[in-house]
């Protein structure tokens, strides 16, 4: 089981990568297209594979065994803010990177000519790269409340 | 200028309906518990049953994409900036609510 959490963090941490990748590719002047894609690609199958695993590991470990241990401990807001939060706001990460990959793969040269679509497109890696920092984070934070 | 896949327009908007669902299933399943175990007793967990749910929202809307013939890149510039703030407001609220909550 210990597994599934080390391969949550591990691919999640991969997915930051490359929507920082994402990010940096659109905010150049000179934007490497398949570069861009191929990161944008990535970072959607890392939070896939993010959110299986994370599940997994929520239901059979998180849930039962450490949940209550931080409930009763000195810090129960580890579970009931950072945690409650970090569960939900991360079921849109698979979903903006999902958006973002479809809309670089279907516009391809417009990116490049068109900045206000260029913009929107970098806007949502730009919330989506927070997104998964924030996730992250509120992570490390539970993990020091157990 | 039309975009090269248009049917993507469908998964575009399924994004969009899906921050209200996630937003609405995470603070009506906190304040009413009886709606947080109806999704646990059909899904085992409420958690799984806002991820199927949601799932479930983007594959249809993505299916109601298949009929879209044309799509103008402004056309689509328009509905992401409408994605981006609509899920930069449900994560807000979702922060907000938990704060609030527990603080």
């Amino acid at each position: 089981m210990q597994t599934l959490l080390l391969t949550h963090i591990f691919i999640g941490l991969c997915g930051i990568v490359a929507s920082y990748i994402v990010l940096m590719g659109l905010l150049k002047k000179e934007v490497f297209l398949r570069r861009v894609k191929t990161a944008a690609f990535f970072a959607f199958l890392a939070y896939l594979i993010t959110w299986i695993t994370g599940g997994g590991y929520y239901l059979n470990i998180y849930g039962p065994i450490i949940k209550p241990l931080i409930n009763k401990g000195e810090y129960p807001w580890a579970h009931s803010f950072f945690m409650e939060t970090k569960e939900h706001i991360f079921l849109f990460l698979p979903i903006i990177s999902f958006v973002i990959w479809l809309a670089l793969i279907s516009s391809n040269e417009h990116i490049i000519k068109n900045d206000s679509l260029r913009r929107s497109i970098m806007l949502l890696a730009a919330l989506s790269f927070a997104i998964s920092v924030a996730v992250a984070l509120f992570g490390v934070v539970v993990s020091g409340a157990k | 200028m039309n975009i090269k896949h248009p049917k993507i327009i469908g998964i575009v908007c399924g994004a969009i309906i899906s921050a209200p669902w996630i937003l609405f299933a995470t603070i009506f399943g906190e304040i009413n518990h009886t709606f947080k175990d109806w999704l646990a007793g059909i899904f085992t967990h409420h958690w799984i049953g806002k991820s199927v749910i949601l799932i479930f929202i983007i594959i249809i809307s993505g299916f109601f994409g298949l009929f879209i013939k044309k799509i103008t890149v402004s056309t689509l510039t328009f509905w992401l900036l409408v994605l981006f703030w609509i899920i930069l407001i449900a994560i807000t609220a979702i922060i907000l609510f938990f704060a609030a909550h527990t603080f």
